[in-house]
Parts: structure tokens; sequence; C-alpha cells
């Protein structure tokens, strides 16, 4: 991919002998370390059997005893199960077998061999080197017994207490096993072990008194009794899944907005609101520049700034940190904010060294809600704040309870067996923590990182946490139905086998690919409860990849998946890779019933390419994949146990975005592409009435630019009523920047209509705007575009007022 | 020295020594001179001797380090540099002015400078794609975006290379 000029580069940017001297220097005065090194020396003690599994865990992936091979390399050997980790793979086996009921590892056993029989084999490498994926689609099959080696299901584990839960992650953390190993020696001699740390772990080094992080590790940690969701006992799905939130999305673009004639964001589900970086209520505006809480008086060409907080500045606020998004609910402003603290970690060295008491400051990640009451708009009133340790990931907002989605990552070093509050997250409230109930805390079968996903459910109104729940396994893409809620996190799994000879040399073979993790927890007004997981082979776009129908969750998913082998020679200090194959690229939609067990599947859809969007609307799922042929798939949902492909249009490009318009048609959003070639954006309408016969009616080419609705739904204004489709774009002249909102209108018979392309803020510096987006209120289009807001008349598109708001870039970037 | 203390440093050379350039080359290109990357670099080695993070694959122990390469480098920079956003083409750019790196051809410092002058955004994944050859779906994992975003960011990034770099640009390969 890249030669010369970013080589040459990449080796000149390498740290100089004396920094990495210094680097060296530094790790080995860590006094923690070296005090505990010492003293392993001073007691000279012989190689313990406890000690030696503890010791070679963090040297390298190199434990775990076991048995066959992948299947991948054996090509005439007994069925292997596809996708079971415990007997295949020498990783996962032995630590996580123990963790599988029996049960269900006899049943996917039993189904693994069943499918491996009837199946092609999920990979018999040997016998396809090089794949190249076949320019035709394939057939796809919905043959559920060869399907079901995607999926692996088996039970959610609830800790019955604290120290069975930090067992499980002492289990999972080689790191924790040797500072586990090595603590176990320190005390074998009296008054030699580490003081515990003088100041709890959440204290943060300066202290604001309200930064939510303050002690309490002991707070509710009653050992309550184990939720005790086994397979057999999962909840019933609640009764509000008897309104069907996909069907509710069809019909969710023909409703003009409740109450009054202004725009909302556009969410994935009706009536489920996402938080943005701007509302509205039909009479001011809500947007966040950065750090900064502004608010409008939204007038036509009299609008004006009416309230601004700097949210990382204001006295009663959290630690410094980054606003993300906000909701608007009746009078209540609920803005979501990534702070980190500083915490430091005081050790006391009895041992009277020179570096005797030193502080070892991280930082930890909390993601907190600030509630304002904004009944005088001109007059914002802080009210309360919740937190809770982690990222912020997602949210959502339904009937007055807000859902608030963070990660949270443990690391080893600062876990403490005795304190909970080490490796449990921690939720907040006005600058009081408590520790996650154990009752609240599910373990996801081999989950892979020590990392939580922590969910809270917050009545907005009643400013009060309805309940949380934290699911140790971690989650990326969120989907809410009104019933539930799926949390889904992929991980790219790397297996190998066990080492074999060949010739001269030992090889060990390699599979890697991609691998998601979902849980459906019920929720009712704001109740919790974890009910059913399973993993799947493969990976998922976003959130418009999972759609729940009647109960059933419905799944688009692309499967990848690469292996190779590496054969080293020893005597001479030979290394070859060999066949770095692809697996070809595989799509499919799968069908879950309510305890996500597989209903119904369909898979081998456009192999050798990867889906670009998805829309499920009741019982069609519209799927578009890319990158040779580019179709757009309808797919019969109808009965969940049998979906079958209703037709498949071949048109260039492809829509990264789909949206129902009205009745019998779907808008596209993407790219218009020519085999691989990108010639830019563009619009598409599909005449959907038949779906045994869709095709695209009118496109329109955007030229080249960046759209960021193309991937970020909240960045599309999308209103059949008004026949209004609205977008921001930025492209690239040869001497400036230009940013611009592109309008335009639609008609069966004539197509998309360039309505206008309205140029924001003042030109030269616009390169710097960051999402873009458009809300109309009455006659007027309001247009944020990071650093301004512009103001048009809806009628003739004059623009009316240009506010520049902010200097700032808008938001840094947050990455952990 | 012991056994258990043995293994802990040989293990945490390997890492060192295998993730050494890519830690030092992400923070130089985040904090665009060599005082600050020195720092970055020791910070985020020091921080996993410290920290001993539960990693389970040479993947993960890689997205971490960058991870905390990128977070260590914001920490510093957004001490060092004002926020105020400077326009690229200003003279008296910070990156500019405090770049004390020195790559051996103009070519190559004209790129670096560039580089240097995008929003952070742009020039992490352009960093992770043509420095670090990372694949756009391992990119996205690690920062935890979408890969329609990486995509998106790779192309603006080299938009807006290409726009500072003029007719240099036509000849660095970014094959697109």
């Amino acid at each position: 991919m890249t030669d010369n000029i970013f080589k040459d580069m990449r080796e000149q940017m390498t740290p100089g002998t004396s920094t990495v001297d210094e680097l060296w220097r530094r790790i080995e005065a860590e006094p923690e370390q070296l005090e505990q090194l010492e003293q392993l020396e001073r007691l000279d003690q012989p190689k313990q059997p406890a000690a030696d599994a503890g010791v070679d865990a963090p040297a390298a992936p190199t434990v775990a005893p076991a048995s066959t091979p992948v299947p991948a390399v054996a090509s005439a050997s007994a069925p292997v199960p596809a996708v079971a980790p415990a007997p295949a793979t020498r990783k996962r086996g032995s630590r996580f077998a123990r963790y599988i009921p029996a049960a269900a590892v006899m049943l996917v056993v039993a189904v693994g061999v069943t499918a491996f029989a009837l199946s092609d084999g999920l990979g018999n490498l040997a016998d396809k080197p090089g794949l190249t994926p076949a320019p035709t689609v394939t057939t796809p099959t919905n043959d559920s017994a060869a399907n079901q080696q995607l999926v692996m299901a088996s039970g959610i584990e609830v800790p019955a207490s604290y120290q069975e839960l930090y067992q499980s992650i002492l289990a999972h953390s080689p790191e924790l096993q040797y500072k586990q190993q090595l603590q176990a020696l320190a005390e074998i001699v009296p008054g030699s072990a580490s003081e515990a740390p003088t100041e709890d772990i959440s204290a943060p080094l300066s202290a604001p008194d309200n930064t939510g992080m303050s002690s309490s590790d002991a707070g509710s940690g009653a050992q309550g009794e184990a939720l005790g969701a086994t397979p057999d006992s999962i909840p019933p799905l609640s009764a509000a899944t008897t309104e069907d939130s996909s069907a509710a999305t069809a019909t969710a673009t023909a409703d003009a907005a409740s109450g009054g004639n202004f725009s909302q964001t556009n969410v994935q589900v009706a009536n489920i609101d996402e938080a943005d970086i701007i509302k509205t209520d039909g009479n001011h505006l809500y947007a966040l520049f950065g750090n900064d809480l502004v608010i409008f008086a939204a007038a036509g060409a009299d609008t004006a700034e009416i309230a601004r907080i700097a949210l990382d500045k204001t006295a009663e606020q959290v630690s410094p940190g980054n606003s993300v998004e906000l909701y608007l609910n009746e009078t209540t402003l609920a803005v979501l904010y990534n702070s980190s603290t500083n915490v430091a970690l005081y050790k006391d060295d009895s041992s009277g060294s020179s570096t005797s008491s030193w502080p070892y400051d991280f930082w930890v990640q909390n993601t907190e809600v600030l509630l304002y009451d904004v009944s005088d708009p001109s007059n914002p009133r802080y009210l309360d704040s919740f937190g809770q340790s982690g990222y912020y990931q997602s949210s959502r907002l339904y009937n007055g309870v807000l859902y608030l989605i963070s990660n949270h990552y443990v690391y080893g070093n600062e876990v403490d067996e005795e304190r909970p509050g080490t490796y449990v997250p921690l939720l907040s409230q006005g600058g009081q923590s408590k520790i996650m109930p154990v009752e609240d805390i599910c373990i996801m079968p081999n989950y892979d990182f020590t990392r939580y996903v922590v969910v809270s459910s917050i009545d907005l109104a009643a400013r009060e946490r309805i309940d949380q729940q934290t699911v140790l396994g971690g989650g990326d893409t969120v989907y809410m139905s009104y019933g539930n809620l799926y949390i889904a996190s992929t991980e790219w799994q790397t297996d190998e086998s066990e080492p074999y000879q060949e010739s001269v040399y030992t090889v060990i073979d390699y599979t890697e690919k991609s691998v998601t993790h979902l849980i459906r927890i019920g929720i009712d007004a704001g109740t919790l409860a974890p009910a059913a997981q399973t993993r799947v082979d493969g990976r998922l776009l976003n959130q418009f990849a999972l759609d729940e129908s009647n109960g059933y969750l419905r799944l688009a998913f692309t499967k990848d998946g690469r292996s190779y082998r590496i054969l080293r020679d020893a005597e001479y200090g030979i290394e070859n890779w060999q066949d770095h194959s692809s697996e070809a690229q595989t799509n499919g939609v799968l069908i879950f019933d309510p305890n996500l067990e597989l209903a119904g599947s369909l898979t081998g859809l456009a192999e050798g390419e990867t889906i670009q969007s998805v829309r499920f609307m009741g019982d069609i799922g519209y799927v578009v994949t890319y990158e040779q042929i580019d179709p757009l798939f309808a797919i019969d949902l109808a009965d969940p146990y049998n979906p079958s492909v209703l037709s498949e249009l071949k048109i260039p490009g492809f829509s990264t975005y789909l949206h129902p318009y009205g009745e019998g048609r779907l808008l596209g959003l993407g790219v218009d592409a020519d085999g691989s070639t990108n010639n830019g954006n563009k619009l598409s309408m599909f005449d959907i009435n038949n779906p045994t016969d869709v095709t695209e009616l009118h496109t329109l080419a955007l030229g080249e630019g960046y759209v960021g609705a193309l991937y970020n739904h909240k960045a599309i204004l999308v209103e059949p009523s008004k026949s209004l489709i609205g977008f921001g774009k930025d492209s690239y002249r040869t001497s400036s920047y230009q940013i611009e909102y592109l309008l335009f209108g639609y008609d069966d018979q004539e197509g998309f209509l360039p309505l206008a392309s309205l140029a924001l803020g003042d030109g030269p510096d616009a390169w710097y705007a960051g999402d873009i987006r458009g809300l109309y209120v009455d006659d007027y289009l309001y247009v944020y575009s990071g650093r301004y807001l512009d103001v048009f008349a809806l009628d003739g598109y004059e623009r009316l007022a240009s506010l520049q708001v902010s200097d700032a870039e808008g938001a840094p970037y947050i990455i952990d | 020295m012991n056994v258990a203390a043995s293994v802990a440093e040989k293990s945490m050379q390997t890492v060192v020594e295998s993730y050494k350039n890519m830690g030092f080359s992400i923070a130089l290109t985040h904090t665009h001179n060599v005082e600050d990357a020195n720092d970055v670099f020791q910070e985020v080695f020091l921080t996993y001797w410290r920290r001993q993070p539960a990693i389970n694959s040479e993947e993960h122990r890689k997205a971490w380090l960058i991870t905390t390469a990128l977070n260590c480098s914001l920490k510093v920079t957004s001490s060092s540099w004002s926020r105020k956003v400077v326009p690229l083409l200003d003279a008296q750019h910070p990156a500019q002015q405090e770049c004390s790196f020195h790559f051996r051809t103009d070519e190559e410092q004209a790129l670096f400078d560039a580089l240097s002058g995008l929003p952070a955004k742009y020039r992490t994944v352009l960093h992770l794609f043509y420095f670090e050859d990372m694949p756009v779906a391992q990119i996205a994992a690690t920062l935890q975006i979408e890969a329609g975003t990486v995509k998106v960011q790779l192309s603006r990034g080299r938009a807006l290379l290409r726009e500072q770099l003029g007719t240099q640009a036509e000849r660095i390969p970014f094959d697109d």
C-alpha cells in the first residue's frame, strides 16, 4: 500500500537511545516493583508451582494446554465444532471452558458437529488458496442448520458476590494473576508487603468536592442474592413490544413533528429520541459549541443568543472534560459529558528509601449527565448531575427516561481484591458516589477485555436514577426498541493452533475474524433486566443493523476473516509467512427469537462484498453491499424462520444511508461509484412498492465533497411532507474551502430538485467546520456548523442572519 | 535477578522493543516536537508498566498503546498550545514554530509539517493508515469509531493535505 516516502519517514521517527535509556531507568526505579523484587531476591525462594503459572502468564500468550488444531488446517480431520472455543483453540480453551455451562457446551458441540458435517466446512483453506471473490452474487442460503455455526449462545453469568466477580476478572487477566503471585510471595515475610494505598483510589487529586468520585466503595456492597438469570428463567419480553418499533420507523417520517412545525433529530425508532449537538422546541435552539452550551431565541432575522454556559468551567461542574451531545425533555436540558479526573494513588514505602512516598497518578474516565432547568431559556439553572464510570458510548430518551450507556475499563495493577470499588463501576449523583450493586452485575461468557458496559436509567423529571446494570464484556453498538436494549460488542478474535511439524519447520496456524457479542436487556419504564445473550461470527455496520419486530431480533452482519501460517525453522532462525488469505467475506441476516436463539437465517449474500447500509422496515429488510456489484437486496422477513431474498437490484454506486420516504419510496444517500472508483456522492430514490421488483426511480450525482450525513444519520434532514431533504457538505476547490448546506426537493416526475446551496459562515476558515445540522422552525431554516449559526428563509433561501458563536473548533476528539 | 522479576522485565523489554517506534512516531506527529514526543513516549510505556492493563492479544496491546499515546499527546499539547485554532496558511503556525524534528528531505519535511497542521482527528487516521499501515477496520476498532467515519476522515484529510502541499502532493503515493 505505501512505499517510499511514508516508510522512509516512519523509519526516521524513532526515539533516541538516551530517551529509551531514561525510560528504562524510570521503569527500574518504580518502587513497588523494585521493592517486591528485592523481597523475592532476599527470600531466595525456590520456584513454586503457583508462581510458575502466574509468572508465565504475562510473557506471551503461551499458556493453556490445548488439543486439536483449528479446523482450518485439518482437511480431513474429525469434525470439530466450528465456533465452540473450548476444545478447538489454544488461547481460549482452558481458561474459558469452565465458565460455559456444561449443557451449553454439549449443545454447541452437537450443533457444531452437525453443522460442520452438513456445511462445506468453515474453511478447508488448504483447498482454497488465494480466494478471490466471484463477480456474480452467489446463491444465498437459509439453511439454518448450516448457519447455526455462525452463532453460539450460552448463559449469562451473574456473580453472587464481589468476590466471585473478582475471581472472574482474575481469571481473565494474566497481569493480575502475576501481581497476585508477587503479593502472595511478599506476604510470607512479615512486615515486608507494600502497604495498601493510604488514600482511597477514587479520591481526586485536587478535590473539588462535587466531582462525584468520592469514597464509598462500601456503599451498597451488600452481597445480594444473584439475579438468577439463567437461560431457563428469562424474563418475558415486556408488553411494550406489542408496539412494533420496526413498523414505527416506516411511518415515522410521514408524521410531522408533534405539536409544532419544527424538525427534530432524525432517529432510528419513532419516539425514541437520540442525543444530538443541537435541539429545538420550536421557540429556542439549544446547541453545543465546543464546551459551551448556547441557547438562542429562534426568531428568523432576529435570532439571537440569549444564554451561554461554559460547561467545563462552571463552578458546580465536574472535572474538565468534553461535552458530547444533549437532550431536551420538556423543560429539562440534559447534557452528556465525558470527564476525566486525575486520581492519585499514594503508597507508603516503609523501607525508608529516598523514593519513600511517591504519587502515581492516572486518570479515571467518567460519563456525566448534567441537568439544567430551561423553563426560562434565557436563564438556565443547573439542577443536578448523574455520573457513571467509563467513557460515553450512547444513550436514548424514551418516555422521559434517559438510558445512558458507557464503557469502563479495569486496569490490573489498580485492582485490589479487598476493595470492590477498584474493579467494579461506580455510580454517582450530585457528587455522591456508590459502587454498582452486585445484583446489577452480569458477566458475558468469553469476554475478552476487562471492560464493562454500564447502563443507567434516569427519570429526568423526578431527577432520580431508576435502575442500573453493568455487563462485564463491553459494548459498542446500541439499539433500543420499545421494550429492549440491545448492546453489541465486536472484537477481532485471533486464534492460534498448537505448533506442529512440517518437514524442517515448526508451524502455527492463525485464524482471525470479527466476532460480535450481543446482549438483550429488557426495559420497562426504566427498569433494566438482562435477559439473553448470543455471539455471532461477523461484525455489524451500525445501529441500523439491528431491528426488533414482534419480539424477534433481525441482525444484518458481514462475516470476515483471514488465515495464515507462520513457519519457523529454529535452526536457521527463519520465519516464513504463508497463505495470508482472506476468507471470502460474506453477508447475511440472522433472526433471533426472544431468547436470542437463532430462528431463521439467510447467509451467502454478496460474497466478497461488505454491507454499506441497512434499513429494516417491518416485514422487509433492505441491505446494500459493495464492492463489485453493489446490489440493494430486499429481504422478506415476514416469517422469522424463513427469510428469503425478494429482489436484488444491481446498480452502480451504493447507499450508506437508507431512509423510508413516504409511501412506497426509499431514499438512499451514498457514494457514486464505478467499480471501485469513487466519483463523489449521490442521492437515489427507490420504488419499493413491490419488493420483488425494486427499481431506482431517480438519482442525482452530487459530485465530490465531504457529506457527514453519509455516515451519520443525525446529520440529515428528511421531511417528505414538505418535500425537503437537507444536509451539509464541504468541498475543496483550488483556493479555498467551501461549506454549504444543500437543500433538495423530490417529485416522482421530476426527481430530485436542487433547491439551494447555502453558503455558511464566512468563507475562508470554513474548513474548520465540524458537524453540520439543519433544522427548520416555521418558515426558517437554522444551520449549525461548528462555529456558526446561519439563518435562512425557507421561502427564497435568503440568508437572514449569520452568528459567529465560537472561535474554537468544536469539541476536541475524544479517543478513549 | 529472580525468575519472576526477570520474566516481567523481559516481557516489558519485548513490548518496548516491539512498539517503541510506533509510540514515538504517534507522539511526534501529535506533538510536533521532539521534547514533547520524548515525554509522551516515556509516559506511554511507564503507564503500561504501572497499570498492567489486562491484555489478551497483541491486537489489544497495540490498540491500548495507540490509545494511550494519543491521550498523552492530547494532554501534553493542550497544555502547551493555545486552544484557539490558527488558520493553516498563517506563517506563525505553532506546528511550524515548535517543530524541531528534521527529516532528511524537504519533501518529507513539508509532508510532516502539513500533517502537523491538520485537525487532530484527520492527523490521527492518516498517521495510522500511512505510517502504521493499519487497515481501516483496525483503525476503526482501535479508535472506537465506525469504519465509514474512518474512510471519510481519511478522504478529507488527504484532501486537506493536498491543498496544503500543492504541487508537491502529486509525488505522494496516497493511493486512493
